[in-house]
Order: structure tokens, then C-alpha cells, then sequence
């Protein structure tokens, strides 16, 4: 389900522009932005913005499909929405599973299993403690 | 509502406010703390889920004015080019910070002795110690001794927190240029220790840590001190301290959950509210007697604010280091933290390293730094970043200067009506000429650590975890807020133990620091009970 803050119309827009952010690549085997359940991810999750990004996405409205060059001249024409989208956009990829498997990132939250990290190796010290103490001594 | 007196009434529940409360409970007084915030519950916090990045610029953001819920109060912070960072609840800024502990260093408290600028403190290194070493016992440190910054002594209490790649890389690149270099002290616990699990390396200490692993005081000094017989009162908003006309504090006014105004009456106030908290409330506090702010017969009440100006150093490098798995801190150097007069600028910096991020964190500074576009390259773009980027923080030691203050916005307010602070502040000749040493010497580190790319930035924008010295300490009333102990000059029975208080902010995060201090006031407060108000 698509979430109802955006319109039908800005859905459009907005599926054509984040395809021109990240689009979908064969090569690494990653889908585009404009996936359905990535979309409606973006669509969900950001319509709390929907107000503050719909004249932005009225520009293009005219201008479909969004190539290159009209990415671009959206970038220029609005930056602060055109950040707002690409944070958004971020946000949403990069936690797909398909796209977290594909970067092999472990699909799901740090919590409750964690990370291993490697064994400390104090022997790098030595040099440090061989030239001693470096704070400043009061008079 | 009427209530029934109490002893002390201490305002705030984070770092500062949490020491206070467990040291004074020896005293078997009747302790009330109110806290603006709630408990916060781990089993919500952002690394639960898979959207915790994005948690972290939302509901766990580290701006106030970003986060915007509802016991949060708004900062006007348009005219400062660092802004202000904090968490509104119990545990206070200690639930959102990275739990870097290191303590500020003896020839801190003798600035104007040594390099004659700013004032010495009115205590030293030696009278905190001993509170250094309880406060370590207490929040849990890790760390390894010998550190030769320091005098000799400290002993964290668990072993350090693992380096990871990006800490063992920056540390033979400090090796190679002969600087220091040392594993951080970290309030993270790194074997299970009273009641709290280890960590396991969650990467994101700085939206809470959902492991309990981080000394954040809800989960270290709050549960003793309730079980002391501390009471702790949650949503108290406090709008003002209220004084007789002895110039007396004789209770504060606060808004309860409901936003119904109450009056608790106490015996003697404690204010644990930060550098601008704290300030705010004295300035609400007008009266007849006090038509300036409550504690500001000096006038300095919200002067001589200080932050940490931060400059940033990040390095891209081939192979993979740690992305944001582990804590985000790992080793820190003080090879530039003592004044130097062939440097051109009086004091220092303190290096720290800080991990990489999370996919997200990645993408998004990939495409603000211009290295991934969108596109067709955008994928190939992301893995040369991926896991492969490392960082170091200089921290600056910020001098106090008056026109650098917190006062009341003239519109700006609270969801409770309650004035709402206002920042202005500008970034010193001296503390621009350390941040550009630092970026200097923190590329020289990552050259040598074998980046293929660095990328700088000073000062960092939200970085305005430090809130310092807008009510020094002092010995001199017209210099000084509070006395030596804690005390208000002007009010003999209101305590001020925040970082409002410091007199200079070092080079070091100051939260080891500001709890030494708070229970070094607590202290000495149970030794004077019977003549407090003399």
C-alpha cells in the first residue's frame, strides 16, 4: 500500500526522479529507487514532507520522463527539495534487504546480535610509552 | 497541588544531576529530582530496527530543534555557527553521547597561570581525583592505564574497547610521525559489569545504546540512587526558582505531565540543567529582588559560553576498515593538547578517531562530498566508499569570552510558554588558528595512514554536545557565579553543578570531568550540612 500523502501525479514524478538517483544496476544485481516495494517505502516514510516537496515535483509534472539533464536542472532549480528527496531516497535503499544481501551487509538491525571486532594490539604502544610522560607539570 | 517540602530539590536528571543525587543520599535527606523528559526505554531504540539510521535524524536526532518532541524546548541558535546538541530525559546528554571519557588534564585548571588568558579554577586536578577514580568505579570505564598525558593513577576499571582496523591504521600513522596516541577511556562497558551486559559493537552509541552497554546515568548512577531513596519525578518541566525576600531560594514552579502548574516547596536547590539550561532558568527566575536573573549580581549568568569548536578530518582508504561497527571511539591523541608558543595560538586540541557509518550514512555523505552521483555510477561509487572511510575529530579547547552567552529569545518559547534560550556566538582568532593546525597535522595522519583522499571540515555545524562556563565558579563574587563548592555567590542555598560552572573547557569531553565535579560539590556539601548557608 502506497502511502496517501502524495498524489497519484507526484507518485509518478517522484518513481522517475529517485530512478535518476539510484537507478537499478545488472552489474551488481541492485534495484532501482523506483522499485515498487522501495517506492512505496519512500512514498510511506516520507509523507510527512509531501507539502514541502509538492511544488517541486509540479515542475516536473510537464517534463516526463525524468532524464538525466532534467535531474540535473532539478538539483539547480530546487536544491533544498532536491536534498530532502535524496536523504529520503538513502534512507529508504539502503535498507532494503535486497539491496543490503547485494552489498553484503547482514539483513537486519545491529540489535540484538552485534558485530565482532578484532583483539586489541598493545604492542603498537611501545613507542609511546618509550618517550614518556607529555602533560604539563604545574609550578 | 501543595507539596510537602522537601531537602533538596535538584533540578535535571542527566550526568551531573544523577552524581548529585546518589552522593547526597548518604545524607538520608528527603531528595526530589525533577526531569523535563521521561525513562528511556533501550528495547525502542534505533539499532532495534533496520531503519536505525534514519531514526538518528529523526525521532533520535541530536538537535533538539530536529527532534522537536514534545519535552524537548526549542534553541534559537541562528546566530552561532556551531549548534546545540542535547537529549531532554533521564540520563540526560549521557544517552545520546559517545561516552568518550577522558578527564581534563591538571594545567586546565591553571590557565591564567600558566598562559595568562582566561582564570584558574578554584580547584585543581588533585582535589578531583579521588572523584575521578569513584566517577570511573560508578559510570563503568574502559580503558588501559599508563596513559603518559595523564599523571600517573588512572586505572579505568575494564580493559579498552577494541580499536578495530580504522583505530590500529590511525595508530601506526601517529607512530610514524613520533606523536601520541592512546586507547580511548570509554564509559562502555567491555565485560559484563553491575547489571550492565558488554558491548557488542552496535556502532551507534550516539543514538543509545539498546545493549545497556553505555554508562548512560538512567542505567548507572539512577538505579542506586532510587534505591537510596532518591525520589525522581519524570515530565517537570521547572519555569523558575522562586526566592523570599532573604533572597532565599524557597522552591521552583514547574509544569507537571498534565502542563498543570505546581509549586515544590525545598531547603536547598540544585541546579543540574547544562550550560544552557541552566542559564535559561536563572534568567527566567526575575523577582523584585533579582530584576536580572536569578544569581547574576556578576552579570555573567549565560556569559561566557563555551562549546568544543570541532574540526573534522576523514580519509578514504582502498581497503575496507570497520564501517560503523564497534564504538565509535577507538583511540585519541594529545600530542597537541598542551600550549605551544611556536604554534601561534595559546592551548590545545585533542585528536579523536571515530569510525565509519552505516549504508545510509555513507550514501548520503558520498553524494554531499560529490564522490557518488546519482546516476548510472552511483553503485560503483558507494563501494569504493563502503567501510572505507575513517575519521578524526579535533577537539578545541574554546576560550571564555563574555560576548559568547546564552539569554531569553523575546518571542521564542516552550510548549509550556517558558521563554526559550537564545545562542550568540562567534568563533575566536584562537580557536580558527587551532582548528586549521589541527586540520593541518590531522591530514598529515592520514596521509601517512595511506588515504587515498581527505576531506575537511571545521568547524563541524552539529556539534554542540559541550555546554560550558555560562555560571563559572570562582572565588571572586563579581568574577563568578558560584563559589568553590558549588554554591551561588548571591543565594546561599542554591547549587549549581553542571558544566554552566566550568571555568575554562579544556580540550577533552567533559562529561569524566563535570560528574567529578558534581560529586566533589556533593562532598563537600554532606562536610558543611550543619553551617550549608553560612
Amino acid at each position: 500500500m502506497t502511502g496517501q500523502a502524495f498524489t497519484n501525479d507526484e507518485q509518478s514524478t517522484l518513481a522517475a526522479l529517485v530512478a535518476q538517483i539510484i537507478p537499478a544496476s545488472e552489474t551488481f544485481n541492485q534495484p532501482g529507487a523506483d522499485d515498487p516495494e522501495i517506492l512505496n517505502d519512500i512514498v510511506t516514510s516520507g509523507a510527512h514532507l509531501r507539502d514541502r516537496l509538492a511544488l517541486a515535483l509540479a515542475s516536473l509534472s510537464g517534463e516526463m520522463p525524468v532524464n538525466a539533464a532534467k535531474a540535473t536542472a532539478f538539483r539547480q532549480g530546487f536544491p533544498a527539495e532536491a536534498d530532502m528527496i535524496q536523504t529520503l531516497t538513502a534512507q529508504c535503499y539502503y535498507r532494503d534487504a535486497r539491496v543490503m544481501r547485494a552489498l553484503n551487509i547482514e539483513v537486519r538491525p545491529p540489535f540484538p546480535k552485534g558485530y565482532t571486532q578484532e583483539p586489541n594490539d598493545f604492542a603498537l604502544l611501545e613507542p609511546v610509552r618509550q618517550r614518556g610522560e607529555i602533560y604539563r607539570t604545574l609550578p | 497541588m501543595a507539596h510537602d517540602p522537601v531537602d533538596v530539590l535538584i533540578i535535571g536528571a542527566g550526568a551531573s544531576g544523577a552524581a548529585v543525587a546518589w552522593s547526597l543520599a548518604d545524607t538520608r535527606m528527603r531528595i526530589l529530582c525533577l526531569e523535563q523528559g521521561g525513562i528511556p526505554d533501550q528495547r525502542t531504540f534505533p539499532t532495534t530496527g533496520r531503519d536505525w539510521e534514519t531514526r538518528r535524524m529523526g525521532d533520535f536526532a541530536l538537535s533538539p530543534n530536529q527532534r522537536g518532541l514534545p519535552e524537548d524546548y526549542p534553541i534559537n541558535d541562528d546566530s552561532s555557527p556551531i549548534k546545540v546538541t542535547n537529549f531532554n530525559g533521564v540520563g540526560g546528554g549521557t544517552v545520546l553521547y559517545a561516552a568518550h571519557f577522558p578527564r581534563l588534564h591538571p594545567s586546565d585548571f591553571r590557565v591564567r597561570t600558566l598562559d595568562g588568558v582566561a582564570e584558574d579554577w578554584p580547584v585543581d586536578y588533585e582535589t578531583l581525583e579521588p572523584f575521578f577514580v569513584e566517577n570511573d568505579s560508578m559510570m563503568g570505564v574502559s580503558g588501559l592505564a599508563g596513559d603518559p598525558a595523564y599523571p600517573a593513577g588512572k586505572t579505568p576499571p575494564m580493559p579498552a574497547a577494541p580499536m578495530g582496523r580504522s583505530g590500529r591504521k590511525l595508530a601506526e600513522a601517529f607512530n610514524a610521525r613520533g606523536w601520541h596516541w592512546w586507547p580511548c577511556d570509554l564509559a562502555i562497558a567491555t565485560e559484563d559489569y553491575e547489571g550492565r551486559a558488554k558491548c557488542i559493537n552496535l556502532g551507534a552509541c550516539i543514538s543509545g545504546c539498546a545493549q545497556g552497554a553505555k554508562g548512560s546515568v538512567d542505567l548507572t548512577y539512577w538505579p542506586k540512587a532510587l534505591r537510596k531513596g532518591v525520589e525522581l519525578r519524570t515530565h517537570c518541566r521547572v519555569r523558575e526558582i522562586q526566592v523570599d525576600d532573604a533572597g532565599m531560594a524557597t522552591g521552583v514552579v514547574y509544569f507537571d505531565e498534565n502542563g498543570t502548574e505546581q509549586f515544590q516547596p525545598a531547603h536547598v536547590v540544585v541546579m543540574a540543567t547544562n550550560g544552557v539550561g541552566t542559564p535559561r532558568l536563572l534568567l527566567n527566575s526575575t523577582s523584585k529582588r533579582f530584576p536580572d536573573g536569578l544569581a547574576n549580581s556578576s552579570g555573567l549568568v549565560g556569559k561566557n559560553l563555551m562549546f568544543h569548536p570541532y574540526a573534522s578530518i576523514q580519509g578514504i582508504f582502498d581497503e575496507p576498515l570497520d564501517g560503523h561497527n564497534g564504538p565509535h571511539k577507538s583511540i585519541l591523541s594529545q600530542q597537541f593538547y598542551e600550549t605551544d608558543p611556536t604554534r601561534g595560538f595559546v592551548r590545545g586540541y585533542t585528536f579523536e578517531t571515530s569510525r565509519g557509518t552505516g549504508p545510509v550514512g555513507t550514501a548520503l555523505a558520498g553524494m554531499d562530498w560529490g564522490h557518488i552521483p546519482w546516476g548510472a555510477g552511483h553503485h560503483a561509487a558507494f563501494r569504493t566508499l563502503q567501510d572505507r572511510v575513517t575519521s578524526l575529530f579535533a577537539i578545541c579547547e574554546d576560550l571564555p569570552e563574555e560576548h559568547n552567552r546564552v539569554t531569553l529569545d523575546p518571542t521564542l518559547t516552550d510548549s509550556d510558554g517558558i521563554p526559550a534560550p537564545r545562542i550568540s556566538y562567534t568563533l575566536s582568532e584562537n580557536s580558527k588558528l587551532m582548528m586549521t593546525h589541527a586540520i593541518a597535522r590531522g591530514t598529515e595522519v592520514m596521509e601517512v595512514a595511506g588515504a587515498k583522499q581527505v576531506m575537511t571540515t571545521a568547524p563541524i555545524t552539529l556539534a554542540g554536545w559541550h555546554l560550558l562556563g555560562t555560571a563559572r565558579m570562582g572565588t571572586d563574587p563579581a568574577r563568578s557565579v558560584v563559589n568553590e563548592w558549588g554554591r551561588s555567590h548571591d543565594v546561599r542555598n542554591l547549587f549549581i553543578v553542571d558544566g554552566s560552572i566550568f571555568v575554562t573547557s579544556g580540550a577533552a569531553n567533559p562529561t569524566s570531568t563535570l560528574q567529578a565535579l558534581a560529586l566533589y560539590i556533593a562532598d563537600q556539601m554532606k562536610q558543611r550540612l550543619a553551617n550549608l548557608f553560612d
